[in-house]
């Protein structure tokens, strides 16, 4: 780089950097109108050095700090499009591709090989291998286009074609490759007179490990006239040669000798700290260890360090974290509840806007083909953005009924159903609905993708120009999935938290990571979640480009790349960025970890290789052998203890009394004021579940709440078996002829039969063809036959409604009172077509389960209670006699239950009248199991009680036999 | 007692223990029973490793699997702890040694195949970024795959799809179909003839009981019933479950299960064939959304084995296998780790029942207690038996028993001795191992008890015999005779209370 002032220097220590290069070069900008630039590794750096400068009173007037990127973005403004002189190589230049769009474009070529070929053939496997990771084998690709590679340096042939055709594809789009415009323009010399920056820049720490960013500084460094280059000092150790072959890369460059910074070492440093991990002699008297049980302990004792340390006047503290992580933001809420300033260098990233999030919903929705979860998936959020009203509850009930009615997760076929029963669901599913078609053109898909959003009301996707510039120049047709992709890799998947505590301000402590906190001078270092397995982290290289592969590119590397690292140079880089923070770390490192994992509270954790060697020194120091040192250092965190205790105790006496076997159910547990909390009827079926588990009336009937489940949506082939039965016979036994009040005359049999296989047919064609709903037509039809069959074999009344619901008045007969009750019947026969003074028969079809119908069971364990109930409240209804029937598809399966045996039946109803009269339920919920395969059992009491406490319970409040509790005798 | 004081404890089975740790170019097969320090074992044996001259080479390639995160992490942690005390004593001191445990693989069974494909199973076209579902979790991805499904099937003619579908419903294949392994489909893809007629003559049998005492009314029920199943078969068509009887008269019982034992099986096999079908469907499907489970982890690394230049250049590498938990290790998992560690060449399948070539030397060693197989369901201890065998017998390596127990006071251990030998043994009235050979009789396979030894460290203990009395009705099964020992136990300590087992309560 020939220019007037051109200068290499080598730094060992950041305090001896500061005080030697960058604190004079940024004063002797003093006092001119000159620009000047600091091109830094991240923007920890950048924010570091202003921190710096802030405290030690330095003018940063006219500075601009500059991370490789935004150094890009300056070297590239010099080059105007069109500009023949502006890149040695290329003229005239184009727009680099971004990832986005490679990838896209990767994805398109692997689909397009695919659909010519058979999956016999021999290149079939590899493609369909890249096709399920696209991005490793794009990381690899550009890191050999930095590294000066091509396409034609992948080991697998295959590859080589693919990516030889994607060359060929960005060339044929207009676009270029980034890091081949940055070699052009950082690897060769501008022609002479070329345009240049004004002012004067400062490269300062930059190690090893940013190679791949040194085309991009390279490009700008030879477009400023005055430049001081500052890197680390090779190591002489572990994995020297890549320090050093950084600094014969950058003496290369800039033509001139690097020197030795003139500036004092740091008086304390804890560079012995380091030193342990290398093996080599060292020294722990600067080094604590704080391990927490758990993470979350950690990450307390971590904050009272902190606290501590800036009492005893700690001047800067970097807390270093591997990754913004869920530790990273309990620290961030930590420090912030003790008030204490801090500069959050990992930012604390949440959701996108909403609008973002319903737009990815919707990507989701349409790549894959519209189904009812996934827009039962962007119900809330549509919600949220004021597109539906309805609740989230409603419009899951409504999908369930219709996903029972025509089992099927395509919304398209739920449609019909909505608009009668969900008017809501059906008009935002008319606003989504037709799907994207598959394939489709990009420019097709944004046009679509903009309309629905612009129908729902919220904002059309940002940022998505490179996306549109190229669909205007491609009218191809594309995989839909690769569309969506490419649609959904232009919104942000997350998006930082505005009112984020103490962001990018300046504090005492900063929350980092270690790349940030490089090339700094802090007083004190921690190292925070310091476990194995945590870091350092081995990343092992992609089956694309191996570690074998990469080293034998590394054989005919250019003098002006270091090279692909490998897994070890990797892991060598990183282990000597964490010394090399020691070494910047003037009055103490602390190390802390956790014991257990949070995840896991079992899986013990160990300490880090660092770590490790740390406690081994500390015991080798002190001449002790006793056991694990790690583990012995770890250490609860005290609870506080401020509840107000008054209050304590008597939320502890409640939270006893529920346990408590002997004592009765009372206003916390399941119980009210009657008057006030009286359901004003029942239905029938909640009756039967209600007591066999009052919580269910408490919830349902008391409380008005109803379970939501939110399973996925899978057909249960016996209910709905059970459902198509009933709606067959109601349509098949309906009366022949006219109705009074809903009752008519019982059809002939042969007249129900062609009814029926007249409606069995109708269902048949609803459904595919197909081996799966032929199996479920056969069964259908043999169950509705056989119950047909069972209905005809009885001796009843000619008058017949279907699917009747008890009318108004219809009561059940308590002690106490005589109670509403609801509930619909699957088939009333009557010997005259009213209810009063009718001999009434009610049949109920159970086509699940093995039930019988027995007053003795019904008294025991409320078994088929429902059916008592209806008996009972068609006795309300005037009816003089008569029986309930159960049928079930099976011959000769027809058991009742006559109006003489409901005293017996319904015993457990005085049950129900104690509690509507005391307002006292109760539970006998069953035990939740973590093996249980349906999961836990509605409803939940919101404290798990055992079954054996409640039934006690029970029984101390009622006074009376539990139902249920009798074992069923043998049959 | 001291973790020292232990170590330092003379042990009956220290040779062997000594010669696990230290000698690593030999094969071996531990049988370890609970509490005889596996994990540490395993633990020496790894620090040794790392201690030794050439250990980078040697741990460049070593896996650790066994059956839970946990656990491999575990023995992990373990490995480090006793190399940095091994360190302390042995070398006094430097630790380089645990830089080479940080290469060694410790990791499940799954997590390892995964690993291998991933590393060399792109030319085969393995998924290298697929979403694990659990067993339980794949309901919805079902559902996805049944809906889009053509439900067409081409394994068996339509008149023999039509004969299933009379009388067993399709979706009864598809919990089965979805937990099937591709090499069990495979093996399930065979023809399988016609339907069989019921057995006419088990019908009339069934018809001709004379009803009486109190199942009269069940068994003339049961008659009604097969009177109507039989006109129903002969109409033809229509659906038609497999007949049930009422109620539990045995001979009704007998005779049901004679007169549809014929139908039943060929229904069973016709069910066998169509879901390996929809198995292969899924397992495709699954694929191309991306998507894989437990079992279609050890498929895949048993697609790269069968592909036989990656399986050489996998043997190549030199892997060092310790498996531990061999016995819950299933078939298809333990295929996957001998075939690595065998050499170069050798046919996959061959050993060790084929007289092929074993493991290389120092390649393989598996660690594990028959006795305390809990994996039922998928382990196959008849397999973990055959590797045991073969390094009994030298073919491959040695076989080496841990005897002592850390676990156990030694009066404990002394009863244990006394009495199990002769409740596994084969003479036992009710053995509940497995049988041989698919269908034989018994006596039963099981494996055969190693008497355990106590550490001189153990305590006494002390031990008390409840008898459990004869059940007046003969249990069914394993889960019969437990619960029926459960009651028992369960009856005795409500009789006794706290008192009766020497505690003072029982919370």
């Amino acid at each position: 780089v020939p220019s007037p002032r051109t200068e290499l220097l080598l730094a060992r220590h950041a305090d001896s950097a500061w005080l030697g290069v960058v604190r004079p070069w940024i004063e002797s900008g003093r006092g001119k109108l000159e620009r000047g630039y600091i091109v830094v590794p991240t923007r920890g750096q950048a924010q570091g050095l202003k921190q710096r400068c802030l405290e030690d009173n330095v003018a940063v007037l006219g500075i601009e700090f500059l991370t490789p990127g935004l150094a890009r973005k300056k070297w590239l403004s010099l080059v105007p499009t069109g500009a023949a002189d502006a890149l040695p190589e290329r003229s005239p230049p184009r727009p680099a591709i971004g990832r986005e769009l490679l990838l896209f474009g990767l994805r398109v070529l692997i689909a397009r090989r695919l659909d010519a070929l058979a999956p016999s053939a021999s290149e079939w496997g590899l493609l369909k291998s890249l096709q399920s990771d696209p991005e490793r084998a794009l990381d690899d690709f550009d890191e050999l286009l930095k590294n000066g590679f091509s396409a034609d340096d992948f080991s697998i042939e295959l590859l080589r074609d693919v990516f030889r055709e994607l060359t060929d594809w960005v060339e044929q789009h207009g676009y270029a490759f980034a890091a081949v415009e940055a070699a052009a323009a950082g690897l060769h010399e501008i022609p002479e007179g070329g345009p240049k920056l004004a002012g004067r820049a400062l490269v300062y720490g930059l190690g090893a490990e940013m190679s791949g960013e040194f085309a991009n500084v390279a490009a700008f460094v030879r477009r400023v006239n005055d430049v001081t280059v500052v890197l680390p000092e090779p190591e002489f150790r572990g994995r020297s040669d890549l320090d050093e072959r950084w600094v014969e890369i950058w003496t290369r460059l800039l033509g001139v000798e690097p020197l030795p910074i003139d500036a004092p070492e740091p008086a304390k440093t804890c560079e012995s700290v380091g030193a342990i991990w290398l093996g080599e002699p060292g020294n722990t008297d600067d080094v604590d260890v704080l391990v927490g049980r758990s993470r979350g302990d950690e990450m307390r004792w971590v904050c009272d360090r902190i606290v501590s340390l800036l009492a005893g006047g700690a001047e800067n503290i970097a807390v270093v974290f591997p990754r913004a992580d869920a530790s990273h933001f309990q620290l961030a809420r930590l420090l912030g509840e003790r008030g204490v300033p801090f500069s959050d260098l990992l930012g604390t990233v949440g959701s996108p806007p909403i609008d973002v999030q319903v737009q990815r919903a919707l990507l989701t929705f349409y790549e894959r083909e519209g189904r009812i979860e996934d827009l039962l998936a962007l119900w809330p959020l549509l919600r949220a953005v004021g597109s539906a009203t309805l609740s989230v509850a409603d419009a899951r009930r409504a999908v369930e009924r219709s996903f029972d009615l025509w089992q099927t997760h395509a919304t398209v076929r739920h449609l019909d159903t909505w608009k009668e029963d969900a008017p809501e669901l059906a008009r935002v599913a008319e606003l989504l609905l037709p799907v994207w078609p598959a394939p489709l053109t990009l420019a097709d898909a944004l046009a679509r993708f903009r309309a629905v959003c612009d129908e729902l009301d919220i904002e059309a996707p940002e940022g998505c120009g490179a996306l549109d510039a190229f669909a205007q120049k491609n009218s191809d047709l594309f995989p839909l999935n690769a569309v969506a992709a490419a649609i959904a890799s232009f919104l942000p998947e997350t998006f930082p938290v505005a009112n984020a505590i103490s962001r990018n301000g300046f504090a005492r402590v900063s929350l980092t990571t270690r790349r940030r906190a490089e090339g700094l001078a802090w007083s004190h270092t921690i190292f925070v979640e310091s476990n194995l397995g945590v870091w350092p982290e081995r990343r092992d290289p992609s089956c694309w480009l191996t570690d074998e592969d990469r080293a034998a590119l590394n054989v005919r590397r250019s003098g002006r790349s270091l090279g692909l690292f490998t897994a070890d140079d990797r892991a060598a880089l990183e282990r000597l960025g964490f010394i090399g923070l020691a070494r910047n770390t003037r009055d103490g490192i602390t190390f802390s970890a956790s014991l257990y994992s949070e995840e896991e509270p079992e899986a013990r954790l160990g300490p880090n290789s660092w770590l490790e060697r740390v406690l081994w020194a500390r015991q080798e120091a002190a001449g002790s052998d006793e056991g694990n040192l790690f583990d012995r250092s770890a250490h609860a965190y005290p609870i506080s203890d401020d509840a107000d205790p008054v209050e304590l105790d008597r939320w502890t006496a409640i939270w006893n009394g529920r346990r408590d076997p002997a004592r009765k159910f009372d206003e916390y547990f399941f119980a009210g004021d009657p008057a006030r909390i009286t359901p004003p009827k029942l239905s029938a079926k909640l009756i039967e579940r209600g007591v066999q588990d009052p919580a269910e009336l408490w919830f349902q009937a008391v409380l008005g709440v109803r379970s939501v489940d939110w399973e996925p949506f899978v057909r249960a082939r016996r209910k709905a078996l059970g459902q198509r039965a009933h709606e067959l016979l109601a349509s098949a036994l309906q009366p022949a002829s006219g109705t009074v009040r809903g009752f008519g005359e019982m059809p002939a049999r042969p007249e129900a039969e062609a009814t029926l296989q007249r409606a069995l047919a109708e269902l048949r064609r609803r459904w595919p063809a197909d081996r799966y709903w032929d199996s479920f037509h056969a069964e259908l039809e043999q169950i509705c036959r056989t119950l047909l069959d069972n209905v005809y074999a009885i001796e009843a009344g000619r008058f017949v409604a279907t699917e009747v619901w008890l009318p108004a008045g219809a009561h059940l007969p308590l002690a106490s009172r005589n109670f509403p009750v609801v509930g619909r019947i699957d088939l009333v026969r009557l010997d005259r077509p009213e209810w009063r003074g009718a001999h009434v028969d009610i049949v109920d079809f159970k086509t699940g389960g093995d039930l019988e119908l027995s007053a003795e069971r019904m008294a025991r364990n409320a078994s088929s209670l429902q059916l008592g109930v209806y008996l009972a409240a068609a006795a309300s209804l005037g009816a003089t006699g008569g029986n309930v029937w159960m049928l079930k598809p099976e011959p000769e399966g027809v058991a009742k239950l006559g109006f003489e045996e409901l005293g017996r039946a319904l015993a457990p109803l005085a049950w129900l009248d104690h509690a509507l009269t005391s307002g006292v339920y109760g539970a006998l919920t069953r035990d939740r199991s973590d093996y249980a395969p349906e999961g836990c059992v509605w409803p939940l009491a919101c404290t798990p009680i055992p079954a054996a406490i409640l039934e006690r319970k029970f029984a101390a409040t009622f006074s009376e036999p539990v139902v249920g509790e009798t074992e069923e005798p043998a049959s | 007692v001291s973790e020292t004081e232990f170590n330092e404890a003379p042990l009956v089975d220290a040779v062997a223990r000594e010669r696990f740790r230290t000698e690593w170019d030999r094969n071996f097969a531990v049988s370890a029973n609970a509490g005889s320090g596996k994990t540490t074992a395993i633990s020496e044996r790894l620090a040794a490793l790392a201690l030794s001259p050439d250990a980078a080479e040697r741990l460049r390639r070593t896996a650790v699997v066994t059956y839970t995160k946990k656990a491999a992490a575990q023995i992990g942690l373990r490995a480090r702890e006793v190399l940095m005390r091994r360190a302390r004593e042995e070398t006094g001191g430097g630790l380089s040694a645990l830089d080479h445990l940080d290469r060694v693989f410790f990791g499940t069974i799954h997590s390892f195949c995964l690993k291998l494909a991933q590393t060399y199973g792109q030319t085969v076209g393995i998924h290298l970024n697929p979403t694990v579902v659990t067993d339980e979790g794949d309901a919805a991805l079902w559902e996805e795959f049944v809906e889009q499904d053509t439900m067409d099937f081409a394994s068996l003619d339509a008149p023999e799809i039509e004969a299933f579908l009379r009388h067993v419903p399709l979706e009864t294949v598809f919990d089965f179909a979805r937990q099937l392994d591709s090499a069990t489909a495979a093996a399930f893809r065979r023809p399988i003839g016609p339907r069989p007629n019921p057995s006419t003559a088990d019908c009339e049998r069934l018809l001709a009981i004379v009803p009486k005492g109190s199942g009269r009314k069940n068994i003339l029920l049961s008659q009604e019933r097969a009177k109507a199943w039989n006109e129903a078969w002969n109409r033809g068509a229509a659906f038609l479950p497999i007949y049930e009887p009422a109620g539990s008269a045995q001979a009704v019982v007998e005779c049901a299960e004679a007169w549809m034992a014929p139908l039943k099986r060929w229904l069973a096999e016709a069910a066998a064939v169509l879901a390996a079908e929809l198995a292969e469907r899924y397992r495709a499907w699954r694929f191309e959304r991306g998507v894989q489970t437990y079992a279609d982890q050890i498929d895949a690394a048993m697609a790269v084995l069968h592909a036989p230049v990656l399986l050489d250049r996998i043997r190549a590498e030199g892997w060092r296998i310790i498996l531990d938990e061999a016995q819950d290790t299933d078939p298809q998992q333990f295929a996957v780790l001998v075939e690595i560690a065998r050499p170069a060449g050798a046919v996959v399948g061959t050993w060790p029942d084929r007289g092929g070539v074993p493991p290389e030397p120092g390649h393989f060693c598996m660690v594990g207690d028959g006795q305390q197989a809990i994996y039922g369901s998928r382990a196959d201890v008849g397999n973990f038996s055959r590797h045991l065998d073969a390094f009994r017998r030298g073919d491959g390596g040695e076989r080496l028993e841990f005897q002592v127990t850390f676990r156990a006071p030694h009066a404990v251990i002394e009863l244990l001795n006394a009495t199990l030998p002769e409740a596994f043994g084969p003479a036992h009235l009710r053995n509940f191992g497995l049988p041989p050979t698919e269908g034989a009789p018994a006596p039963f396979l099981q494996i055969g008890y190693v008497p355990l030894a106590a550490c001189p460290l153990n305590s006494a203990g002390d031990v008390c015999r409840l008898p459990l009395a004869e059940p007046a009705r003969e249990s069914s099964g394993v889960e019969g005779w437990l619960a029926e020992e459960a009651r028992q136990v369960g009856r005795w300590l409500a009789e006794h209370g706290p008192a009766g087992v020497g505690a003072r309560r029982w919370d």
